[in-house]
């Protein structure tokens, strides 16, 4: 009852005190919820099967991310609780003084993390829940999906990962906490408060130095992530982009610390008359907590938009891809001549009937269903590939296939080349409007899309 | 008279062998139930530490205290909370309230700690509140009190628990002269009515004349005790001036 008391009242201190902590510790938890919230939300959207797949893509990236925010608000929690706890050595003191045992000390301190916890805890997942609303809309948007259908969404599994990785954070703090209460000496914990805290004056020069240097690179990190977006292509930029980011988001924070302080206390009336030692020392402390809070929630915020412009990227390359890779409206495939390979088939899914319609072109099958091509397409071909375990990549890289596959690893040589007549070729060729190839007996021509994989075929 | 309190050969010692401080070199002496007695001695002779290990603050490097016969300073875990929470009372030299509950809030935390319930602990604040006369300053926080009736607050929170022996770091170091003696007076009150053993060091020869002895420490040694025996107190504070003059030095800078 009176431990409740103590730890309530002093909540309530903290929360003034705290604002800024709190505050990030809200927007963290609902960044997190959004991030795997976005799942159910776009669930709902009526997208064309290319973009879901796509979105699929994205939404795996945002909870990986998700998983790093977490990381950085752990680090949050316990630096913050570290620093509050170490205010209140005067106050553990008094209750060890006065014979309170250790093992409740830590349940007041485990009392007040539990109350501060659920309380972000539950305004987070409120926000995140509001924000998600508009996140989708903006990815609706970004997708071209129809917003007919578009409802509220609330999403169990994101609010329930929320709540675990959360509890786990906290459980950390709790075990963090428990340990230094039993670690502590009455005796120190009573020094503490009189050993006057050093205010650690940072030299000016070098704080001007990286507070340039930082916000140069901080203004090319957000350069990248907005205006130059369509440069990020590989994860690895992303990571640079992020670091960079993370970087000098904090020595900008850092050195603009030191240097507040600086002209605080060089403009001397104000610090003779107006804050004495002790508040300078109150003001210091507070400009630190400050420092790391801030700095969090715009590394938060600078991670949110780095991912945006990462979908909007891999939606413009996507489309790019998807106007080059299939230009023609619709593209039916049919396998053939499954019966040959019964078991292999039939193993991979195929049923009887499937199988045993396969002798049947694209055209026969359509015609079996009564389906008349004519009707609704204006040009159209049928062209055949083939494929044997005999012609693989194996063959074609032909001697270069051991440089290739150092470079390489993660190829399936093994990968049946998918083969196709050349008076095919020149069917689709007419069709897409672009060259055409004659051959003579015994030559063959490699045609390949994807940028990586020209790049191994150069390579032959 | 039983015998309270038995400090046995002690010694303490801070930093390591390159750079000794013997803070308390070899001291021994014996308190009985319902002394009132002052500690002086110049700034750096030991005091604060002294006060310190007798409180279990601190650890002693070697020697013996005993507190109603039990050696303290082999105390640990619930034993030593108990120690703490029914036979101790402390009485730092800033206060040491807490600013987040009101001075009835603070001395109740004394009690609550001890799981008394509500309605007793009520009835024993307002008690000694008309003794200590703070009975105005319940409902106000630390920092609305003056020193004065922090500090009375800080003693009621010390003796509410009634602890065989309080202990008290300079209580007037931060009164002026008119709260120190209202504050002295109830210490009086406390050591005749409610036969309180009072431990009390000071700077001030005015505070230690209050005392029925005064043992004066330099350089972590027992120094010189005198005895108030049937003195007024005005014969007794020329005596410890004369004392003090005696040790010279920094002491007379607190006079
Ligand atoms: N934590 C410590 N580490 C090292 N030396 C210490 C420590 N605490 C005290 N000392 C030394 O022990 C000696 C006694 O200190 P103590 O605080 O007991 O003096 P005091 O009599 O209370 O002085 P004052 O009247 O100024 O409060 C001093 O020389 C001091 O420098
Ligand atoms: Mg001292």
């Amino acid at each position: 009852m009176m431990l409740c008391k103590i730890s309530l009242k002093n909540i309530k201190k903290s929360i003034k005190d705290y604002a800024i902590y709190f505050f990030t510790l809200i927007l963290g938890v609902a960044i997190f919820y959004i991030f795997n919230a976005l799942d159910s939300q776009t669930i709902m959207m009526n997208v064309s099967s290319y973009s879901q797949k796509l979105i699929e893509l994205g939404i795996q990236m945002l909870s990986t991310v998700s998983i790093f925010v977490s990381f950085i608000l752990g680090a949050l929690i316990i630096y913050a609780s570290r620093f509050l706890m170490k205010r209140r050595n005067k106050e553990f003191a008094i209750y060890l003084l006065l014979g309170m045992s250790k093992r409740k000390i830590s349940m007041i301190l485990f009392l007040e993390t539990l109350f501060i916890g659920i309380l972000s805890l539950i305004i987070g997942i409120s926000v995140g829940i509001v924000l998600s609303q508009l996140m989708s809309i903006l990815i609706a948007n970004m997708f071209e999906a129809n917003l007919d259908k578009f409802t509220f969404v609330f999403s169990y599994k994101a609010c329930i990962k929320s709540v675990i990785y959360f509890c786990l954070m906290y459980a950390i703090v709790m075990f963090f906490n428990t340990f230094s209460v039993n670690k502590c000496k009455l005796i120190d914990l009573l020094n503490a408060t009189k050993k006057s805290e050093k205010i650690k004056l940072k030299n000016p020069y070098i704080c001007i130095i990286i507070f340039i240097i930082s916000s140069v690179v901080l203004a090319r990190a957000y350069y990248l992530v907005t205006a130059g977006y369509n440069q990020l292509q590989e994860p690895k930029d992303i990571l640079l982009v992020i670091f960079m980011g993370i970087i000098s988001t904090f020595s900008i924070f850092y050195s603009l610390s030191g240097l507040v302080l600086r002209i605080a206390m060089s403009i001397k009336k104000f610090y003779y008359k107006k804050l004495n030692c002790f508040t300078l020392r109150q003001f210091s402390n507070k400009i630190n907590t400050t420092v790391v809070s801030t700095s969090i929630i715009c590394l938060m915020l600078f991670i949110t938009i780095t991912l945006l412009s990462t979908c909007l990227t891999m939606k413009d390359s996507m489309n790019a891809n998807l106007n080059m890779l299939s230009p023609a409206d619709i593209f039916l495939t049919s396998t053939m001549n499954m019966e040959k390979d019964y078991n292999t088939y039939k193993n991979k899914g195929y049923n009887d009937n499937q199988i045993k319609n396969s002798s049947l072109g694209v055209f026969d099958t359509l015609e079996v269903f009564d389906f008349n091509l004519h009707q609704y397409l204006k040009e159209y071909v049928e062209i055949n590939n083939y494929r044997t375990s005999q012609l693989t990549m194996n063959h074609t890289l032909g001697s270069k296939l051991e440089e290739i596959r150092k470079n390489f690893p993660f190829l399936n040589y093994d990968t049946p080349e998918i083969i196709m007549k050349i008076s095919d070729y020149n069917k689709v060729a007419n069709l897409y409007k672009i060259n055409q190839y004659n051959l003579k007996d015994d030559e063959y021509i490699i045609v390949s899309d994807f940028k990586s994989m020209i790049e191994v075929r150069n390579i032959a | 008279m039983d015998t309270i309190l038995k400090v046995d050969q002690i010694e303490k010692y801070y930093g390591n062998n390159s750079s000794l401080t013997k803070a308390i070199d070899n001291i021994s002496f014996e308190v009985e139930k319902q002394e009132f007695i002052a500690i002086m001695g110049a700034s750096g002779s030991g005091k604060t530490t002294l006060l310190n290990v007798i409180s279990t603050i601190d650890k002693v490097t070697s020697g013996k205290i005993y507190v109603g016969g039990n050696d303290i300073t082999k105390l640990k875990g619930n034993n030593l909370n108990k120690f703490r929470r029914e036979e101790l009372g402390f009485i730092f030299q800033d206060f040491n309230l807490l600013d987040t509950l009101t001075a009835y809030e603070n001395i109740a935390l004394a009690l609550a700690i001890q799981n008394i319930k509500t309605n007793e602990i009520e009835k024993r604040i307002k008690k000694i509140a008309t003794d200590l006369n703070i009975n105005d300053t319940l409902d106000k926080y630390p920092y609305q009190l003056s020193g004065g009736q922090k500090q009375r607050v800080a003693s009621a929170r010390a003796i509410i628990t009634n602890p065989k022996l309080i202990l008290a770091d300079e209580p007037t170091g931060a009164l002026d002269s008119k709260s120190s003696k209202m504050l002295l007076e109830s210490f009086l009150q406390l050591n005749q009515k409610m036969e309180a053993t009072i431990l009390m060091v000071t700077h001030d020869a005015f505070t230690a004349s209050y005392a029925k002895r005064v043992i004066f420490i330099k350089d972590g040694k027992i120094f010189k005790e005198i005895y108030k025996g049937n003195d007024t107190r005005k014969e007794f504070f020329d005596k410890i001036i004369d004392v003090v003059t005696l040790i010279g030095g920094s002491l007379n800078d607190a006079l």
